[in-house]
């Protein structure tokens, strides 16, 4: 009869259990997700209330921060075991550094998407995301940088054409200070600008001996890098770029003159800048899509040589999941949606990115004709033009040039000193 | 009876003393300790490298510019906010009219958020449009107009004039404050013995003042040790290191750098500074006889 009864509760027990299991798959979780890019926008929203409607179950909780907040922030929440279950990362330093709170997503990627998946994505990207087979994270889209935007505004007011060459940006800038305009528009405050600027010289000037000494193979005192520095620094020794530019920062002392204000004739930025042709911003719509306007990116031949600089390759954001995170089914869903969905919308209605995957078709809303053209300039130039990544994976080098390029700006430093500073860092 | 009743004592102030063990002592220990390792400070890698980071840290050239800097702000800031805050408490003291407004307008640069007054510092500092050199070049003083916040030579004296602005009035009201408690019967007594306003003040207010002077002193330092949020503003201790802080350097090294134990080597650099100066202040302060009975 004892032994009856315990069977009977047993049985009520595992029967009990059943629908808890069920239950567990439905139950609503929360998937925190945390980046400065995408901005807080209405894309991001509009990106995230599609997934909660084909997903109820799932709650996404974004986080919004600047870049340099993002990374401090996340190193606090990680090391006392918190963080989002989701977060963006750029490729590069940060993305090896914070590897120990990076989920291998190689299985869900596997299992998803199937063999051969990497095809699905350009080469580009797989290899910079591949860590001896494994990946810990999915890149949302791709950036250029090396870009230089023009208002041609200024130009056809002064009777100038784009400058082609370093020479005749020198002539063009000098015609825009004598009439009282800033020449070329940098926020040299920032690292990153300048070091994409620097690339861009120097990759003109020879990409492999470039990359050669990023990667440690060659010294920076070789020659043609030496002449980069030389003429990274002339164009603040002979006033190239606007008085004052170390102390002014990218983003938004700088690109608000040319975005918002549109007083300044041209500006160093990236590919990301296309964004602006189909920006909601009422100041930036009224320049880039009013009647008239007309904006140009453009490359220049930075030595002279005829041929004019490449581009410079990025992923902008790293999709990763956290090790810690409790819900990764749920969590890859959400990173599967905004690789797929997300990308699609962030790129042909945001024009925030260019696409990572071989199987997006850019096709960007609302982006009127002087839009088109630069877009396809860019989408050229990333196709056929490409000197190298953007992103250095050593962090004392890149840091050392970082040092270096402000050094020979304030001209403290000689090419060859900061040639040897970085080397020294190696 | 008196071994319980010290127990007891002890027993009150236990909960002050967990607290302050648990939120001061303990990250100073654990910062210090960490000053022997190398490790990104939040990854599981955590290596000794013994004097490693401290034979790095001084034998690189950033440690000595952000002393050189220290010292140089700390001279300047403290000077001139002394200076100006005994002045301006000198005619409030003397009640002229509206004292008790601009006492306040005097005052409310202190309670100001310091992101706010880094942004409007740097619309004013601005080399091509901001607001100085546009002043200067409308008054056809165009050799004055610098680019001040990117000039290598001219920032940290730009942060220190910010500085200076912030927190005069906080110094003027420290002197005011103490202004107030000396007898006027003293003044009463110098008065009768010949003495002018000048003497008055130089034989009678500054050396009472002398208290004030010392907090003013270990306040400034204190808070040239720590500048922060100004110097991030404004420069973020560029251009090429010509305003970098002992903190600006601490968050470089420990969140663009990721290097946690150097990090942590220059924060006890920096404590080491400031207990040298503190001792330093107190010794000082105690020469006199008169003082050390005070402090019994």
């Amino acid at each position: 009869m004892r032994k009856s009864i315990c069977m009977a509760l047993v049985f009520c027990m595992l029967f009990a259990l059943i629908p808890m299991a069920f239950a567990a798959e439905d139950e609503p979780v929360t998937i925190s997700f945390q980046t400065w890019n995408p901005g807080d926008g209405d894309l991001i929203h509009q990106i995230i209330d599609a997934f909660e409607a084909e997903n109820p179950s799932i709650t996404i909780d974004y986080i919004y921060m600047p870049y340099s907040d993002h990374i401090a922030d996340m190193q606090i929440k990680m090391a006392s075991g918190e963080g989002p279950d989701v977060y963006g990362m750029q490729a590069g330093v940060t993305y090896s550094t914070f590897r120990p709170f990076e989920e291998n997503l190689t299985p869900y990627i596997t299992e998803t998407y199937g063999d051969g998946w990497e095809s699905s994505f350009l080469t580009f990207c797989t290899n910079l995301l591949n860590e001896d087979g494994s990946y810990y994270g999915l890149p949302l889209g791709l950036t250029y940088a090396g870009l230089i935007w023009a208002d041609m505004s200024y130009f056809n007011k002064y009777g100038l054409s784009l400058p082609t060459n370093y020479d005749e940006l020198a002539q063009v800038a000098q015609t825009f200070r004598d009439n009282g305009e800033y020449p070329l528009a940098i926020g040299a405050k920032d690292d990153w600008i300048n070091i994409d600027m620097w690339m861009n010289i120097a990759g003109d000037i020879n990409a492999e001996k470039l990359y050669a000494a990023l990667d440690g193979e060659i010294s920076f005192t070789d020659p043609e890098l030496l002449q980069s520095f030389a003429i990274w620094q002339s164009l603040f020794t002979e006033g190239i770029v606007q008085d004052g530019a170390l102390g002014v920062n990218m983003y938004c002392d700088t690109t608000d003159l040319f975005e918002k204000e549109a007083s300044i004739p041209m500006i160093t930025n990236g590919s990301w800048a296309a964004g602006l042709f189909v920006s909601t911003d009422e100041s930036t719509k009224a320049n880039f899509q009013g009647e008239g306007a007309d904006h140009q990116a453009f490359l220049l031949d930075w030595n002279n040589d005829g041929v004019s600089a490449g581009l410079a390759a990025s992923i902008d954001v790293v999709l990763c999941m956290n090790t810690n995170c409790k819900n990764k089914d749920a969590a890859w869903k959400f990173i599967d949606f905004m690789i797929h969905y997300g990308q699609d919308v962030l790129i042909n209605e945001g024009l925030q990115y260019f696409p990572s995957r071989t199987d997006l078709v850019l096709d960007v809303v609302g982006l009127n004709e002087n839009g088109l053209e630069n877009l396809e300039f860019i989408i050229e130039n990333a196709q056929n033009n490409t000197r190298g990544y953007r992103e250095m994976g050593n962090a004392d080098v890149k840091q050392a040039v970082a040092d270096a390029l402000k050094a020979l700006a304030t001209n403290e430093m000689t090419p060859e000193e900061a040639a040897e500073s970085i080397d020294n860092a190696q | 009876m008196r071994r319980k009743s010290e127990l007891t004592n002890y027993l009150f102030i236990l909960p002050i003393l967990v607290l302050f063990a648990v939120f001061i002592v303990y990250p100073i220990v654990y910062n210090f300790i960490i000053s022997f390792f190398e490790w990104s400070g939040f990854g599981p890698d955590i290596t000794f490298v013994g004097l490693e980071n401290y034979v790095t840290i001084l034998n690189g050239k950033i440690i000595w510019k952000v002393m050189h800097n220290f010292i140089i702000f700390a001279l300047i800031t403290i000077t001139l906010q002394a200076l100006f805050g005994m002045i301006f408490a000198s005619f409030f003291i003397n009640n002229i009219r509206g004292s008790s407004v601009y006492r306040i307008l005097f005052y409310l640069p202190a309670v100001v958020t310091p992101a706010i007054i880094g942004q409007v510092f740097s619309k004013f500092f601005e080399a091509n449009r901001g607001y100085l050199n546009t002043f200067l070049r409308a008054l056809h003083l165009d050799p004055l107009a610098q680019t001040w916040l990117a000039d290598p030579s001219l920032a940290l004296y730009c942060i220190c004039f910010v500085n200076i602005w912030q927190w005069t009035g906080y110094s003027m009201l420290l002197y005011y404050a103490s202004m107030l408690n000396i007898p006027s019967d003293l003044y009463e007594s110098a008065s009768l013995d010949g003495a002018n306003k000048a003497q008055q003040f130089t034989r009678v207010t500054f050396p009472l003042l002398r208290g004030t002077h010392f907090t003013v002193f270990i306040l400034g330092m204190l808070g040239s040790l720590k500048c922060y949020d100004i110097v991030f503003i404004l420069t973020n201790g560029g251009p090429n290191y010509a305003t970098e802080t002992f903190s600006v350097y601490i968050q470089n090294l420990s969140f663009s750098m990721f290097r946690q134990g150097q990090s942590a080597t220059v924060v006890v650099i920096m404590f080491i500074i400031a207990m040298v100066i503190t001792a330093v202040q107190l010794q000082l302060y105690y020469r006199s006889n008169q003082h050390k009975e005070l402090a019994r």
